[in-house]
This record gives structure tokens, C-alpha cells and sequence, in this order.
């Protein structure tokens, strides 16, 4: 390797510069062209990085010897054996992780493994514990929901898994299935806590349990009482004032008051059409006549129908303009008339050029609303396909879609065949972050932060992304909010070409990630040629959202 | 690793089993490769240094999926090639970085020997003995990271540059000081 020291020299210089952190743009390509067309220059700065990287281990190490023994004097239990103080503090935090992990496991449980409702103490201290592991610790389904209006932030769909926490409802009711098969309607205004999968907690509101026999123990507290079933099914009203009624419809529950230990003097027995009225200062007295009927499932369910239809005529009204739009590019409603069609319709009335695609494997199946229609994407081959001519400076890509799952770390919302200059994908990571990448010399990709928790699995949500020539920026939305913003360096056309909706065709790709396809259902798909607004897209969320 | 690949490998979530001895010895032993190996593609120290370190902590995640009839080296310094590329995706604004093509040709044409990197390393920490107290100690005052080399330049009297240049005149140094003592003229190739 020293025939060529001019070069070398060259190469050295560059290196050094790059370590130095005062290379220039020009002497950075250079420094490239030679370690890409050489191997033997490649070789020189490996051998040059290795002493480098080589350097920085001898001095770190020879510091942290330095550091790990203050005192030599002492005698100190040689513990060093060579390993950097990182590597055992990551081995200490990774098992303290761990056992807080198992601990937060067993509070949420402690009922099923003692059947001691009693001597359960309070989780919170340990699910409180910040970990970085995401949770899917569902404990319950969130499987229905009619005209409700929720008291928190977060607003949870049909669909939705629960894990431990507060359901609080100014108004509508719900229906609630835990993982261990008991199931509640809880009718608003509620506050209404999920402990584990066999305790909850009721602040105020109305309730009606069904408990199956797996389910035997299944426990509502209050503050006052504690309702232990044994039965099949009862109902309890809550004022927030603390007064209250619990009565049976079917089987036997136990009351339990809830701050006393218990005796078997102080526990109350109710067999089938038995009830109590109790208030804030714990006096319970037999029920004499039936309580208020509270809504049972037949009920719900049709109420629900209702709702789906006019929420679904309330999208239709919306389909009928967005149609309209002349910016509109390719615009997919799924609303094909037979499950036999295998072209997926462009249903853009401006765009000329008829963009259909081709449907490759996918199921018909129901979308949104029952009376909705969605393609499903289960198999990898799954997919549809189609070609979109042309260049544009700006883009937005809406979806309407139900992720089943993350199956691998890249799942296909729509990707260009292969990865030219120009040619957007647009995708979403495992980790729930939604991708838009750029192949522009290299290829840039804009992450979300980690918007998708595993409680966004099964429902149906609502993306769009923006490619924003004009203001510069890449714009991620989540049910027509955005959820992070991204600065443009330099805006370039972009082409689609021959492109796939939930799936990748890779061309020349056979490495890692080369299956990309999606795991769910899409019910609508829309591709403008132009940086919808802000409003815009809250406008198509608040018309196509599944539930009111 | 393919070159179409325009995205790669982020930390998988999710844990395992605790981090049982066995692991804890072998990232031990190999942790100067591993460091070593991120090193040359990121010249950066704090760069390599954190991007060490997240390494880890995958290595960690996805020691379930270690096949222990594999090779320990090569399996984690293809999750830190990974990390590499992540981390550049990231930060990509204020420093160069190197294109993923050439990232990958580097990386390639080094896994091809990582065994004889403990043999390197020897060789590197023999070279380093024989040079004075005075070299030794600048090298450390560089390389630990605590200080930047402006603060040891100052320390030392001396002009930024001149810290930079004696460094590079170093590097060189231990560079031949080691082929030689690797019996390998042409290791070059």
C-alpha cells in the first residue's frame, strides 16, 4: 500500500479534515468518489479509522480504570474484569426495568391470583412506573360506543383494546368486554375505572355487568360498597353524590363494604330481583320497588345501527363533493357496486386521465360502518395497483384505514414500485410512526414521532400526509390533527409512475424490508395534486370519522 | 445492507428474557470491536460513542434472536451497521456524512476480517506503549472526550491546528507501527 503515497497523503488529508469537522462540501465528495472507486483507498481509510476508533477505546478505557478505582489504597473487589461502567449500569436499569415490569404485572392481577377483592392494594404506585417498553397491556375491548361525548382528551372508537385507567363519559353509553369475559354497559355521564380484568372501580354512573362463570368474582368498588358477582348479571346506579342502587337481574352478588375489613356479618347476599339503595353515609336498605330500567344490549346495539347510518350518510354527503375537486388526482372510495369488480374505480370527476387501479388478492369486506365498503390486505401479495402520470410540486396522501397489525417493521400505505428520484413512499414503521421518504440523491425520510400505540390497532383512523412545495414542509396528520412538522431543504418534484396501495413492488431488492405489505383494511384513499390545509383536513376527518 | 434499501432496521421494541451472563460476557469481550467497527464509520466521537451505546441496548432487545451457533461479532456489528444508518438518518443536518452506498462498502470490506480485530487491538495497545509519556498523554486528553481539543491546545500552549496536525501524525505512526507488527506488508489489500 505505500505505492501509491501521493494518493495516500490525499486521502489522509481528507480523513483528517472529516475528523476535524472542517471538511467542505467539495472535499467531502472527493473523499467519497475515492473510498466508492477504490478499494485499496478504502482499505487505507479503514486501516487509518481503525487506529482512530482504536483510540478512542484505549482512552476511554484507560480513563474509566482511572475513574472505577478511587481509592487504591483500599482493597476493592476486582469486579472490573474490563467492562466499561456503562455496560453494568445497562445490565442493573435493564433488570430494575424488568422487575418493575413483572411487579406492575401482578398488582393488575392480584384479585384473580388471592380472590381476595379485599386486600388488594392500589396498582397506581406501579403502573405509574415510567417504562419505555410500549404497553399492550390491554385488560379490555372498548366494543361499542353510541352518541358518546368522553371527558378526557383522548378520543376512544369502537374497537379501541383498554388497558387499566379511567373511563369518564359526559353522555352516551358503552360497552365494555374484559379479557376475563365479564362485559359492561356503562351509560353516561360516568367515571368509570378499569383496575384489572376482574376489578373495576365506578366514581358515578350507570352500570350493567354480565358476568359468564369464568368471570365469577368479577367486582365493581365503590366507594361505599363493593359488588362481587357470582352471579350472571346485575346493574348498579351511581349519583355523584355517593348514592346509589345495585340490583339483580340474574344469579347472586355479594356487597362488600368497601373500607371495613370483612365479616361475614357485613356481607350482604342478593339473589335474582333483589336490590339495595344505599347512600353516602353507607346505609343500605332493601329495594322495594325496581330501579330504573338501565339500556340492555338489544337496545345499544340498535341505537348503534341508527347512528352508523347516519354517520355513514353524513361521509356520503362529503364523497359526493370531494369528488368534485379539481385538484384531485386519484380518489378511491371503495364503493364498488359488486364483490366480483377487480378494477378499483377512480372516482375523481376532474382527472381525465382515468387512474383506476387493479385489485391483486384483496377480500371485499366492510369498512367504517357496515354499510360501508373496504378492501382488505392480509397476504403479502395483496395489493392494488396503479400508474399516475405526471410531476407534481406538491402532494397530499389521505388514507382512511384500520391496521390490524404491525407484521414487520415497514408496512405500505402506498409506495412507488422501486425507489427512483422523485418517488415518494409513504409508509408506517412498527413503532407507529408514520414515514413519508423522498428518493432525492440519496432518499430522506420524514418520521413522525411515534404516533400509532398499540390501542390505534383495530380501529379505524384517519392519515394524511403533505408534501408542501410551497411552504417548504412535510406535514404529518393523525385523525386530522397534525402530529409533527418537517422542514423542506429542497422541494423537488415528485413522480409516482407505476405505484401500489398496501403493498411494494421492489425492483433490484431482495434484501431486508423487502415485504412491506400492509395488515388491514382501507376504506378510502385520496391522492391531491396540491398541500391540502390544516382545515382541510380537519374537515375530512370531522365528515368521515366513524363515530360522532 | 442492499443499497436499494432506503430504510433500515430501527430498535425493536419489546423485551426479552433479563440479560443473562452469557450475554453480558460476550458484549463484554467484544465491546472494543463493536465500538471499533462504529468508529470507522462515524468519525465522530460522541457520534460513535452514542451510537455505542443505543447498540447495546438493541443488542439487548434482540438477544432472543441470537442463534448461538453464529458469530457474536458479526451478528452485533450488522444491528450497529443498522444503528449507524439510523442515527445518520436523524441527525443528517449540521456534519457530512457519508452516502449509504459508501457507508456500506465500508462496512462490507470490514466484516470480512472482523476476526482478526482482537489481533488488531493487541497490536494498536502494543504500539501505544511504545510511544512517550508525553504522546500517551496527549492521546488521552483527546480522545477521552471530556475536553475538546481546543481546551487541551490551550492547556498545552499550543494552536488548535497544530494539536490537529501532531494527532494525525499519530495516527499514522500507530498505523504502520501496527502492519508491522502484524507481519502483513500487503495487508494494505
Amino acid at each position: 500500500m505505500k505505492q501509491n503515497d501521493s494518493h495516500k497523503d490525499r486521502l489522509i488529508q481528507l480523513i483528517d479534515a472529516l475528523l476535524q469537522g472542517n471538511i467542505s462540501q467539495d472535499a467531502h465528495s472527493e473523499l467519497e468518489q475515492l473510498l466508492k472507486e477504490d478499494p485499496k483507498q478504502r482499505q487505507s481509510y479503514l486501516d487509518y479509522m481503525r487506529v482512530h476508533a482504536g483510540l478512542s477505546v484505549w482512552a476511554t478505557e484507560t480513563r474509566e480504570s482511572d475513574d472505577w478505582i478511587p481509592h487504591p489504597t483500599h482493597t476493592v473487589p476486582q469486579t472490573r474484569l474490563g467492562t466499561p461502567r456503562f455496560l453494568l449500569l445497562l445490565a442493573s436499569s435493564l433488570v430494575a426495568a424488568t422487575l418493575l415490569l413483572s411487579l406492575a404485572y401482578y398488582a393488575g392481577w392480584n384479585t384473580r391470583t388471592n380472590s381476595e377483592p379485599f386486600i388488594a392494594d392500589s396498582p397506581k404506585t406501579a403502573s405509574e412506573v415510567e417504562t419505555n417498553s410500549p404497553k399492550t397491556d390491554h385488560i379490555a375491548l372498548l366494543t361499542q360506543a353510541v352518541g358518546v361525548e368522553w371527558d378526557t382528551p383522548r378520543n376512544l372508537q369502537t374497537g379501541a383494546g383498554l388497558s387499566a385507567g379511567w373511563l369518564k363519559l359526559k353522555k352516551g353509553t358503552i360497552q365494555v368486554e374484559l379479557i376475563s369475559g365479564a362485559s359492561v354497559l356503562i351509560e353516561g355521564p360516568a367515571a368509570f375505572e378499569l383496575i384489572s380484568p376482574l376489578k373495576t372501580f365506578c366514581k358515578y354512573g350507570k352500570v350493567r355487568a354480565s358476568v359468564p362463570e369464568q368471570a365469577q368474582g368479577f367486582t365493581i368498588e365503590t366507594s361505599k360498597l363493593n359488588v362481587v358477582d357470582l352471579g350472571t348479571e346485575f346493574t348498579l346506579s351511581l349519583e355523584p353524590s355517593g348514592d346509589g342502587q345495585v340490583q339483580v337481574i340474574d344469579g347472586m352478588v355479594e356487597l362488600h363494604p368497601s373500607n371495613q375489613r370483612k365479616t361475614p356479618s357485613n356481607i350482604q347476599s342478593l339473589k335474582t330481583g333483589e336490590g339495595v339503595q344505599f347512600d353516602q353515609q353507607g346505609i343500605t336498605n332493601r329495594l322495594t320497588e325496581g330501579m330504573l330500567p338501565l339500556i340492555n344490549l338489544e337496545e345499544l346495539s340498535l341505537l348503534a345501527e341508527q347512528q352508523q347510518q347516519q354517520q355513514f350518510t353524513r361521509w356520503q354527503k362529503q364523497n359526493q363533493s370531494l369528488k368534485t375537486d379539481p385538484s384531485l388526482i386519484a380518489y378511491y372510495d371503495f364503493e364498488e357496486t359488486s364483490n366480483w369488480l377487480r378494477t378499483l374505480s377512480n372516482k375523481s370527476q376532474h382527472n381525465k386521465s382515468s387512474i383506476d387501479g387493479a385489485i391483486v388478492g384483496c377480500q371485499w369486506t366492510s369498512g367504517r360502518w357496515p354499510q360501508k365498503r373496504a378492501l382488505e390486505f392480509k397476504r403479502t401479495s395483496d395489493r392494488v395497483r396503479l400508474h399516475v402520470p405526471g410531476e407534481y410540486q406538491s402532494l397530499t396522501f389521505m388514507a382512511w384505514v384500520r391496521i390490524e397489525g404491525f407484521d414487520r417493521w415497514l408496512s405500505s400505505l402506498m409506495l412507488t414500485d422501486g425507489y427512483n428520484p422523485g418517488n415518494p413512499h409513504w409508509q408506517l414503521s412498527d413503532q407507529g410512526e408514520i414515514i413519508l421518504g423522498i428518493k432525492e440523491g440519496g432518499g430522506k425520510n420524514y418520521f413522525s414521532p411515534v404516533v400509532l400505540k398499540p390501542t390505534d390497532l383495530g380501529r379505524w383512523i384517519f392519515l394524511v400526509t403533505v408534501y408542501d412545495h410551497q411552504k417548504k414542509e412535510v406535514i404529518h396528520y393523525l385523525d386530522g390533527l397534525p402530529v409533527s412538522h418537517h422542514r423542506l431543504e429542497n422541494p423537488i418534484p415528485l413522480v409516482i409512475g407505476p405505484a401500489e396501495i398496501g403493498n411494494w413492488r421492489p425492483k433490484e431488492h431482495t434484501g431486508e424490508h423487502s415485504i412491506r405489505s400492509l395488515n388491514g383494511r382501507l376504506d378510502e384513499f385520496a391522492l391531491f395534486g396540491r398541500a391540502l390545509s390544516a382545515e382541510d383536513i380537519l374537515k375530512l376527518y370531522e365528515y368521515g370519522k366513524p363515530n360522532s | 445492507m442492499n443499497g436499494s434499501s432506503e430504510i433500515h432496521q430501527k430498535t425493536e421494541t419489546g423485551s426479552g428474557s433479563i440479560p443473562n451472563e452469557q450475554f453480558v460476557s460476550l458484549l463484554a469481550r467484544h465491546h472494543s470491536l463493536i465500538r471499533g467497527f462504529i468508529g470507522t464509520l462515524l468519525p465522530h466521537q460522541t457520534d460513535a460513542e452514542d451510537v455505542f451505546q443505543q447498540t447495546c441496548l438493541v443488542l439487548w432487545r434482540k438477544w432472543s434472536t441470537f442463534d448461538s451457533e453464529q458469530s457474536f461479532s458479526a451478528w452485533a456489528c450488522g444491528i450497529a451497521f443498522y444503528e449507524v444508518k439510523n442515527f445518520q438518518r436523524v441527525q443528517s443536518r449540521d456534519r457530512h456524512y457519508f452516502s449509504e452506498e459508501v457507508l456500506s462498502l465500508i462496512a462490507e470490506q470490514q466484516t470480512s476480517s472482523l476476526s482478526e480485530t482482537d489481533q488488531q487491538k493487541q497490536a494498536l495497545d502494543d504500539c501505544i506503549k511504545k510511544l512517550d509519556r508525553e504522546n500517551q498523554q496527549l492521546i488521552l486528553d483527546c480522545y477521552h472526550g471530556q475536553r475538546t481539543i481546543k481546551d487541551v491546545a490551550e492547556q498545552l500552549g499550543r494552536s488548535s491546528d497544530a494539536i490537529y496536525k501532531k494527532l494525525s501524525r499519530l495516527r499514522l505512526r500507530l498505523m504502520d507501527c501496527m502492519q508491522q507488527s502484524l507481519h502483513s506488508p500487503e495487508a494494505g489489500t
